[in-house]
């Protein structure tokens, strides 16, 4: 393909714009964002999206300003196998595509919309995209144009990027791959990817993966069935050992009733035995009851008499802190009053230290007042004075006066007329009177009567000049020049008069006077306003105002009494300032001193309140103190009336313990008897019916889980699990059959796959070659003869490069610089752009190629593209930000700001 | 006194080997049950008479029990005397414990050794009562000699003794022939084996049988598909034993060689004499060439071949072959694909493995037919 020229409209950032293409090189370049990468973006739409496409990345076509969804249009014109086509494609708002042949320079519809889209990507032998096109829908343009975005050499991942290319041979009639085994082998490929996926995994959703899925599926299900069957199957094999076991459990509990039966008849009669162990238990117990009583007395008793010392010690104590707190109060009360005397002597002080201060006060503020009184009455003097004066100037103001633009423009005029004139007594009819000594002259100068007196004029029209007797001259002109001067004249005379008159002036120097006059005026009135305001900002009015308030308030403190202390003690002459400031100095003092004796008096006042307080509680402590010590006494009294002396009651005690030792003695005996007789024949009896109880337990839990279980059983046959195992077995068969069909299948498309694909490498082989060797040439011309061996994989994708001082390791491509991967991979899209050209002409469209290449290598590169330009008619647009770079290019290079 | 003897309904039963004919010959079943119940009627038979096996499993569902009851109600003037078998044995989780076989006037299950009277004869049932055992459920029948009336014994296993062993199941639940003789019983009607069998006793008279399952189980039964109808008039006479088929589907299963590629004509008129067979079992064997293959395949999946309820084609005794020589290569009109194809060829030839040998196969096979599918 050739590009010819390419236009865009309303596309990014580019509201309209056109590029023609050199037949060999074009160097598109500009700044960062000036639309470069657009313009390919625009080419690789046009060629290969669809017009009708709502991709997102169609939507963003649309410049990003335009407030709502615009068409987006590019066109351009290539030529393809020998043929000129032109294509249009709208998109977005108004979708579109025209593809048409361009014959003797007129232009043939060969189709529109979806059918043009499609033909297109027909002739350009590559894929219509379902959303936004990519470079690996392009065909062999992936090859050959190499966005930013994807610089890469195309890979194997979508499937094999090298079936775009044509294959055959220049040179060889016999086509390596026929359209017949290209056929066949897509055919197969088609088939074969039904099941698997370009990685050659099992595909999702393939017959095999379906089948496989179902079958897990029910073989999960088989297995919980069989579960369940086999539950049931140990459900019933216990079910068969229980009841073989039920009849010995059975037999046992028989055996042993027999055996506790008889071991009953054996046992002793212990019933003499027991009474007499009873009655000696009984005895026991009486003793210890009396033992108990006797402790319970001699307890009290001894509580009672500890109780009374306890209190009898309590009530002296509480006596004793009685008197001491009343002796305290009395301390206490004394230091109160004390305090209250002090508190009433320092108060009298202040006060008299306050009639002072306020007496200080009034007098300086007295004086003060009277110094701001004359104050204020010499300003308003003063300001009085320049009011006036301000009167009197503004008397003499004039109300309206000319500006200065209107004077100097009334000069102008002026001027203006006086030129007039001179003009127009140059070019106009001119008139002089000379008065004879009889008789008189009536002369009419353009129809009009000229002034007695007058000598001279000026006509423009006609000059009439008449006498009483001796008829009348007429001189008539035509002096356009003349008139106009005239006119003029009339014109700016009018004009000035009205300027004039509008201020009651009658020259322009009066004007002058005028204006300056009010200059001076006003200026005058400035300053005295300014000397005003200087004086006092404030108005007249607001002094007056202020000068009666001060007055008011100098009268106010003249009216005040003085005290017959403030007299003796304040003298009006010296500084009343300073007397003010030690009059408060004293007061401040005096009511510091106040303060802190009503402070000492307050906490005496409480420290007595809480004394008094403490002297109350503790004699009502006393009290009960000795109401208790009353109270115990009598009880202790009833004690010793109910049980005797203590010493009484600890000989009744000793009684007591006596008779319980004996007691216990006699017990001890009678037991050791009764266990002797009940080791024998009654543990027995007692032994088997413990047992007895507990095989009966057994036996029926036995018979319980049986029951249990056969319920169990019975509800499990009832479930059907069965027919659903069958039926799903069933179907497990039938799938597992179909699977092993679809994997024979898949298992034969792989092979033939594998063996087409193998012959086409192979056949591939053959091209690969001189497409390597190529690749080589050129590489090794770029780096200098530093890089002279590259091995490609059948995919044309380079895998190692031989370095020269490096003849047995070779360099992993993946570990290549970036700038030498870069190379490589112009060397190889620029090896195919010549093998493709053998066919048709081709264009390579590169995006800033060289952004990790040396200049040096750069340089070799643009010298071997051009020889492939000229050698195999091959084209080449660049696009960069580094146009120096390219310029070795034989061929043209556009700004895409200006161009 | 006129019964039919039936057994080995096996309703539930999985089928195993059938693939998607499971389903077919479980709902054949329930269907041929019914024809034996109608057939009871139309022969004026006194009852029915079920030796076991009725069911597959006891845990069958319950609505194949319902299907079952649904067919024995519609013909509630018949008696029904129903064995349980060793798939459907007594004890717990037996299917005939389930309440929907209570209140069921007509039909009797047979669950203890008591003898039962019908009419003028007397049946003397052998229930089984686990899966497998090794006793001989026939010796609980009392000797019967001195007794008035048509004596019938009712068991379930497999008959051992006289007769050769290679034959049968085994020693499971055995039958000893000779309690015919010991007992005096007129008729022993037996249920377990699936082919209808007749049997003598000493005295020569066929008086113990089997009647096969009422609905054919498989491809290796044979004479199966069918039940008896007995008539004994009295106490001593020869049975009379008169086969009736019940079955509804039939069942084939042929072998066949193929030698060449003239062997396709003849499987094809094979085909066309298995017309009509619903369950068809097609064993080959010998050698197919390689060249006939898609020819073998098309045959194989023609719409005639649909027709039946279950084509079971088994091929692995077949090898494909491919006689490596010029006459037989084939020309693509593609070089690059003749290529493919000998290096197929080749591999075919060196591979042993029958399955590796299908693929192989198939792969050229695939190769010839896209290569056509090109041309066109």
């Amino acid at each position: 393909m050739k590009l010819h020229w390419i236009e865009v409209e309303n596309w990014r950032q580019h509201s309209s714009k056109r590029i023609d293409f050199n037949d060999r090189a074009t160097v598109i370049y500009g700044p960062n964002e000036s639309g470069k990468s657009t313009i390919f973006e625009a080419l690789s739409r046009g060629l290969f999206d669809k017009s009708s496409s709502s991709a997102d990345a169609i939507q963003r076509i649309k410049p990003r300003t335009a407030s709502r969804n615009v068409s987006s249009t590019i066109r351009m014109e290539c030529t393809l196998s020998g043929t000129r086509y032109r294509i249009e494609k709208t998109f977005n708002l108004r979708k579109g595509t025209l593809l048409q042949k361009i014959v003797g320079g007129k232009s043939i519809l060969l189709a529109q919309h979806d059918e043009a889209d499609r033909q297109l990507i027909e002739l350009l032998e590559a894929h219509l995209p379902t959303r936004a096109s990519r470079p690996s829908n392009w065909g062999a343009f992936r090859w050959l144009w190499a966005p930013q975005d994807s610089r890469e050499l195309p890979d194997n991942k979508d499937g094999d990027p090298t079936t775009c290319l044509h294959l055959e041979t220049k040179d060889s009639p016999v086509l390596l791959v026929t359209p017949k085994f290209q056929f066949v082998l897509d055919r197969t490929r088609l088939c074969w990817s039904s099941y698997f996926t370009s990685r050659g995994q099992l595909k999702k959703g393939s017959p095999i993966s379906e089948l496989d899925d179902s079958i897990q599926i029910l073989r999960s299900h088989e297995f919980e069935l069989r579960t369940k069957m086999d539950k049931v199957n140990g459900d019933m094999q216990r079910l068969e050992e229980l009841e073989q076991e039920l009849p010995k459990l059975e037999t046992k509990v028989s055996e042993t009733k027999q055996e506790f039966a008889q071991a009953r008849s054996e046992v002793v009669d212990l019933s003499s035995v027991e009474s007499e162990l009873e009655h000696a238990t009984t005895k026991v117990k009486e003793a210890e009851r009396d033992v108990s009583e006797a402790e319970t007395a001699l307890k009290q008793l001894k509580e009672s008499e500890r109780e009374v010392e306890r209190l009898q010690v309590d009530q002296k104590k509480a006596r004793d802190r009685v008197s001491h707190l009343e002796a305290l109060c009395e301390q206490v009360e004394k230091g109160y009053k004390e305090k209250q005397r002090a508190v009433e002597a320092v108060a009298t002080q202040v006060r008299q230290a306050e009639e002072l201060t306020r007496d200080a006060r009034i007098l300086w503020t007295a004086a003060d007042t009277s110094d701001k009184i004359a104050m204020v009455q010499k300003k308003i003097k003063k300001l009085t004075a320049i009011e006036k004066e301000v009167r009197l100037l503004r008397q003499q103001e004039i109300a309206v006066v000319p500006t200065s633009d209107e004077i100097v423009k009334l000069r102008k005029s002026d001027a203006r007329i006086k030129a007039l004139q001179e003009t127009l007594a140059e070019i106009g009819l001119g008139i002089a009177l000379s008065p004879g000594t009889e008789g008189s002259l009536d002369v009419m100068v353009d129809g009009e009567i000229l002034e007695a007196g007058r000598l001279s004029a000026t006509g423009i029209e006609s000059v009439r000049i008449s006498t009483p007797c001796l008829g009348h001259v007429v001189v008539k002109a035509e002096l356009e020049h003349a008139r106009d001067a005239k006119e003029d004249i009339a014109s700016l005379t009018s004009a000035m008069e009205r300027t004039l008159g509008k201020y009651g002036a009658s020259s322009i120097d009066e004007l002058q006077e005028m204006l300056t006059k009010q200059d001076e005026i006003s200026k005058a009135v400035m300053k005295l306003l300014a000397e005003a305001k200087g004086i006092d900002e404030r108005t007249l009015k607001d002094l007056n105002s202020e000068l009666k308030k001060l007055q008011r308030k100098l009268e106010g403190c003249n009216t005040q009494e003085r005290t017959p202390l403030a007299a003796q003690s304040n003298l009006t002459d010296g500084d009343l300032g300073k007397l003010v400031n030690r009059r408060e100095k004293e007061e401040t003092k005096a009511r510091t001193l106040l303060d802190e004796l009503r402070e000492q008096r307050d906490k005496a006042g409480t420290d007595w309140m809480q004394k008094k307080e403490e002297l109350a509680e503790s004699r009502a402590n006393e009290g009960h103190i000795s109401e208790n010590l009353d109270r115990v006494r009598n009880n202790e009294r009833e004690r010793i009336r109910s049980f005797g002396s203590i010493q009484h009651q600890e000989r009744i005690l000793s009684g007591a313990r006596a008779a319980l030792a004996k007691g216990k003695d006699e017990f001890e005996r009678v037991r050791r008897h009764y266990d002797d007789l009940k080791r024998g024949p009654v543990s027995r009896v007692n032994r088997l019916e413990k047992q007895l109880d507990n095989q009966e337990l057994l036996l029926r839990q036995h018979v319980s889980v049986m029951d249990h279980l056969r319920g169990a059983i019975d509800n499990a046959s009832l479930e059907g699990t069965y027919t659903e195992l069958a039926e799903t077995a069933t179907r497990l068969e039938a799938l597992e059959e179909r699977l092993e069909s679809e994997r024979m299948r898949a298992e034969s498309y792989t092979l033939l796959k594998q063996e087409l694909e193998d012959q086409y490498r192979s056949a591939l082989s053959t091209l690969v070659g001189p497409i390597r060797e190529d690749v080589v040439r050129t590489l090794s011309y770029a780096t200098g003869f530093l890089h002279e061996d590259v091995e490609l994989n059948e995919y044309l994708f380079p895998t190692r490069l031989g370095e020269r001082g490096f003849d047995d390791v070779l360099l992993e491509f993946e570990d290549a610089s970036s700038g030498l991967k870069e190379l490589l991979a112009l060397c190889i899209r620029v090896a195919i752009a010549k093998h493709l050209c053998d066919k048709d002409p081709q264009c390579l469209v590169l995006d800033d190629p060289f952004i990790h290449v040396s200049t040096d290598r750069s340089n070799k590169m643009i010298e071997s593209i051009n020889r492939a330009m000229q050698e195999h008619d091959l084209q080449l647009v660049v696009f960069t930000h580094r146009p120096m770079e390219f310029a070795g290019f034989e061929g043209g290079m556009i700004c895409i700001q200006t161009d | 006194m006129k019964f039919l003897h039936t057994s080995d309904w096996q309703i539930g039963m999985k089928g195993s080997g059938l693939g998607e004919a499971g389903p077919i010959v479980r709902e054949a079943r329930i269907e041929s049950a019914q024809g034996v119940l109608s057939m009871a009627k139309a022969e004026g038979a006194d009852f029915l008479l079920l030796c076991g096996d009725i069911f597959e499993h006891n845990m069958v569902s319950q609505e194949e029990v319902k299907k079952i009851i649904r067919a024995f109600n519609e013909y509630d003037e018949i008696p029904i005397f129903l064995l349980p078998g060793n798939h459907d044995a007594l004890g717990p989780g037996c299917v005939y414990n389930r309440d929907i076989f209570r209140n069921i006037a007509h039909l009797h299950i047979l669950d203890s050794a008591e003898p039962v009277t019908v009419g003028d004869a007397v049946l003397h049932p052998c229930p089984v009562f686990a899966r497998t055992t090794r006793h001989d459920s026939t010796e609980g029948i009392p000797d019967v000699h001195e007794f008035d009336g048509v004596h019938i014994g009712v068991a379930h296993g497999s008959l051992v003794g006289r007769f050769p062993v290679a034959e049968w199941e085994g020693v499971d639940l055995p039958i000893n022939p000779s309690c015919v003789e010991r007992t005096g019983i007129d008729y022993l009607a037996l249920g377990h084996w699936h082919s209808q069998r007749i049997f003598e006793d000493r005295t020569g008279i066929l008086r113990l049988a089997y009647c096969g399952t009422h609905e054919q189980t498989e491809y290796s039964e044979d004479d199966a598909g069918c039940c008896l109808l007995v008539t004994i008039d009295e106490k001593g006479a020869t049975p009379t034993l008169r086969p009736l088929e019940s079955g509804h589907l039939k069942w084939r299963s042929v072998e066949f060689a193929m030698k060449d590629a003239s062997s396709l004509q003849e499987l094809r008129e094979l085909l066309n004499a298995l017309r009509g067979v619903d369950m068809v079992r097609l064993s080959l064997n010998g050698e197919l060439p390689l060249s006939s293959k898609d020819e073998f395949d098309k045959l194989l999946q023609s719409e005639e071949l649909k027709k039946h309820r279950n084509l079971r084609v088994e091929s692995r005794s077949m090898r494909i072959v491919e006689p490596f020589s010029e006459d037989t290569a084939v020309d693509t009109g593609d070089p690059t694909l003749n290529l493919t194809d000998a290096r197929l060829r080749q591999q075919l030839a060196d591979e042993v493995d029958p399955t590796k040998r299908m693929i192989i196969a198939e792969a050229i096979t695939r190769l010839q037919v896209f290569a056509k599918e090109a041309e066109e």
